[in-house]
């Protein structure tokens, strides 16, 4: 095999392109790797880009390539993926139907061909670095020298290669990997979620204004207002992140922080906006205090002269005033002396037991115990996948059928593992169940149901706690980086012997849909493969930042200033009730409450739904949908019933009830103290 | 490389192109591909120096195909692993046509194989994955971006 020899790349170039073009050896060195590896796929795809999109090629040397997108294209591109996405939903129902006249219509036809084209473009950008990188990694890994024109020496690097390939396409096809754009999953999730939060929040507004007497259509002016900033933060929010990551992806993803701070800012300015747009304010109204006056009315005063108990009036007036001005001198329960206090508890007793289970023989007794119930429990949710001869073989004529002979060749080596039973153990992995019959979920996420409310008070008590770790945990990472170390992997429970579970899973599901009719099978299973190549090779729509923890203080940060914002408009909704200075903190007190019980109850439920929904959930944006708008709705509703508050619009009879029973019913010491917390 | 012993080689042209139109059909099979000359070059050798495998011209039909020596295939009847191979190129009409480049590559692929199928090694060790439990971190931060999108 002859690459290109030594420094091609700086013999050829010249001064114009210098710091600009790519390292053509490195360009040279995919080209080769990625024809094997992938039966001729790089040439395959350049002729089929070449013939729409000449212009976007160029040549050094006789080496092709496609460049990095420049700012005008990655604009282009974005604005296209952006106001697309109407297609896409289009593209998604058109599909259920094949033979109808919309699946057959020529402007979706297009939309498909120019999906098509991108798609092309991204995985070729994406193959160009992947073929000498995978090289890279296996010539480092064994003591190899850079590139060679040795013959035997390239023959020994081109099977790993392919191996690499097939790993990263095993990868991508695992139950927790989204098979569409990220950019456009995160959008969908921020406008669902947010228009669904909304809708509460405007239940929330109008019934303070019931509550205060207000009439209808006032109280309907307080909701529509609320609901209007709400619904502008979010499309705002929603839009600007769509952009900035997709233009500007590589820039932010190269830093740690980046991609916090920025989300954290974009969410700021959202939060502005959105209120000044709307004639909200973005501080607290200011109001006077009023207090109590020491002297009694006229109707008073001529009661009790006729009452011969002037004195006594007055002292009364004079012990009523005394109590008032307490009251008012009361500092709240909910006061930043006893908010740092509690954080200090949290992180305290967060590292106290971690000490204990770390240092003491009682908590090293505890933790084993715990370990041995947990390893007793992993029959319960791990099982051992087997393949059998026959369908491992199967699956790999289809990969031969389909061209994919390094793939072929692979599994039919694996196959042959199949021991006297004609089974091959491949891992391990989670157990599953059919709910209602077809939708798969895992039996551990199930389990896990029974725990949430456990949970939930855990995340409660520990969440200063957390990001205390968090950000313990940061500095120990960027400490490992900067001596050039590797952050340790976490291994999972389950494992991939071989490095084709998922591929496995995925031939098993198409067999099942196939129904017996091989050639169908052989097309769609064959389709599905090409489409995950491209796919896997295509770093723009997959979003791959830093694992970095260090982000945890800008998302905090993020979280802190919204509750404040939040807690601003309850404030000011109350004084435009006709609240007096006194009750509206208590509201907004209440809100911050309501808001730090969602946040908790967001981790429990929405986390929840996304494990047990999550094959569901990144099967298409529009299950994913499903899934945003039920978990936003159970949050809200549950945060609200935690924080005594009602979930839905009520007339003032059902708020009056509804308070009544919080102040009498079986939850009523809970709400006390709720009540309590807030005043 | 030498699979089989020699005093078991009846016919001492076997393992090379059986006639000229075979060895030309095979080279241009290998021209017609992707990959570049050295590459081709490596696999036509393979195919030439191996000594239990021949490509030959079938008169029927003018077409080259490819077949195992019979005393390789009768040495290694009991062995499960090698038949499986076999069984499978033969399933798949690899050996009913080499002028297309695919079977070609495909048959260059699997004589390595066979031959440490032969010495008794397990090919499926190659395989093993470096990193057969992943990263749970993955997952993990997938889980956060996901909780930290909602709205609040």
């Amino acid at each position: 095999m002859r690459l290109l020899p030594h420094g091609f790349n700086n013999t050829s170039q010249d001064a114009n392109f210098k710091g600009k073009a790519p390292d053509i050896d490195n360009i040279a060195a995919s080209k080769k790797f990625t024809n094997y590896a992938l039966n001729g796929l790089w040439d395959n795809l350049l002729n089929s880009i070449k013939k729409e999109h000449p212009n976007l090629i160029k040549n050094i040397n006789g080496v092709e390539y496609i460049p990095d997108d420049t700012p005008l294209r990655r604009v282009t591109s974005s604005l296209k993926c952006f106001f697309g996405m109407p297609l896409d939903v289009v593209d998604a129902i058109a599909r259920k139907f094949p033979d109808s006249k919309l699946n057959n219509a020529e402007f979706l036809q297009k939309y498909r061909n120019s999906v098509q084209l991108e798609d092309s473009i991204r995985a070729f950008q994406g193959l160009q670095k992947n073929g000498s990188k995978f090289a890279k990694e296996y010539m480092e890994a064994n003591g190899l020298p850079k590139y060679s024109t040795d013959a035997e020496y390239c023959k020994t690097i081109y099977d790993p290669v392919a191996n690499k390939f097939l790993e990263q396409l095993n990868a991508n096809m695992a139950d927790d990997v989204a098979r569409y754009d990220t950019k456009k999953e995160r959008f969908s999730t921020r406008i669902l979620s947010g228009l669904t939060a909304a809708i509460f929040l405007g239940a929330d507004f109008f019934n303070k204004a019931i509550k205060k007497g207000k009439p209808k259509e006032e109280a309907k002016k307080e909701q529509h207002l609320k609901q209007k900033q709400e619904i502008k933060e979010n499309v705002c929010e929603a839009i600007t992140q769509f952009a900035v990551f997709a233009c500007f992806s590589k820039t932010i993803n190269k830093s740690p922080w980046a991609p916090a701070i920025i989300g954290a800012g974009i969410g700021l300015v959202s939060r502005v906006i959105s209120r000044l747009s709307s004639g909200m304010r973005i501080t607290r109204m200011d109001v006077p205090e009023r207090h109590k006056t020491i002297v009694p009315t006229m109707n008073e005063f001529m009661e009790s002269i006729k009452t011969g108990s002037v004195t006594g009036l007055l002292d009364k007036k004079r012990q009523e005033y005394a109590q008032e001005v307490q009251k008012d001198n009361k500092k709240p329960v909910l006061s930043v002396k006893n908010i740092l206090l509690f954080c200090a508890a949290s992180i305290t007793g967060g590292y106290a037991l971690r000490f204990g289970k770390n240092h003491t023989k009682i908590g090293q007794n505890i933790a084993n115990m715990m370990k041995n119930h947990t390893e007793k429990l992993k029959p319960q949710i791990i099982e051992e996948k087997f393949a059998s001869y026959d369908e491992l073989t199967k699956m790999a004529d289809m990969f031969l059928q389909n061209g994919n002979k390094n793939f072929y060749q692979t599994i039919q080596g694996i196959a042959n593992k199949a021991d006297d039973t004609d089974r091959i153990l491949l891992g391990k992995d989670f157990k599953t169940k059919k709910l209602f019959g077809k939708i798969e979920v895992k039996v551990k996420d199930l389990k896990a149901l029974k725990t949430a409310p456990f949970r939930f008070v855990k995340e409660l008590v520990s969440y200063p706690y957390k990001i205390a770790n968090k950000l313990e945990e940061a500095v120990k990472n960027s400490r490992i980086v900067k001596s050039g170390g590797k952050i340790p992997k976490k291994p999972k429970i389950t494992e991939d012997k071989y490095g084709i579970l998922n591929l496995y899973k995925r031939f098993l599901e198409f067999e099942e849909k196939s129904g017996g009719d091989e050639a169908k099978l052989a097309k769609e299973f064959g389709n599905y493969i090409d489409n995950m190549i491209l796919k896997a090779n295509n770093e723009v729509t997959s979003s791959k930042g830093d694992n970095s923890k260090i982000a945890v203080m800008a998302q905090t940060l993020g979280t802190l200033t919204g509750m404040w914002f939040n807690m601003n408009d309850e404030f000011n909704s109350s004084i435009r009730n006709g609240s007096t200075k006194k009750e509206a903190q208590k509201d907004a007190r209440l809100r911050g409450i309501n808001k730090f019980f969602r946040m908790t109850v967001q981790i429990i439920i929405s986390g929840s739904l996304n494990d047990i929904f999550k094959k569901q959930y990144n099967n298409s944006i529009a299950s994913s949908a499903l899934v945003v708008i039920a978990s936003t709705i159970l949050t809200d509703m549950t945060s609200r019933v935690l924080s005594g508050m009602p979930f839905k619009k009520m007339t003032k009879e059902e708020l009056e009830k509804y308070q009544k029973d919080h102040k009498e019913g079986i939850m009523a010491g809970y709400y006390k103290m709720i009540d309590k917390l807030s005043s | 490389m030498r699979v089989l012993p020699v005093n078991l080689r009846t016919n001492l042209s076997f393992g090379k192109f059986r006639d000229d139109n075979a060895r030309e059909v095979v080279r241009e099979a290998l021209a017609s591909s992707y990959l570049d000359k050295d590459m081709q070059d490596d696999l036509f050798k393979i195919i030439k120096e191996c000594d239990f495998f021949e490509a030959y011209t079938d008169k029927k039909d003018n077409t080259v195909k490819g077949r195992f020596a019979d005393e390789f295939v009768k040495s290694n009847a009991d062995n499960k692993h090698i038949k499986r191979h076999m069984d499978s190129l033969k399933r798949n009409g690899i050996l009913n046509n080499l002028s297309i480049f695919d079977n070609v590559d495909v048959i260059a692929k699997f004589i390595p194989d066979f031959e440490d199928m032969v010495k008794g090694i397990d090919i499926s060790q190659r395989y093993l994955s470096k990193n057969p439990h992943g990263d749970a971190r993955i997952e993990e931060k997938a889980k956060e971006d996901f909780l930290n999108n909602l709205a609040d």
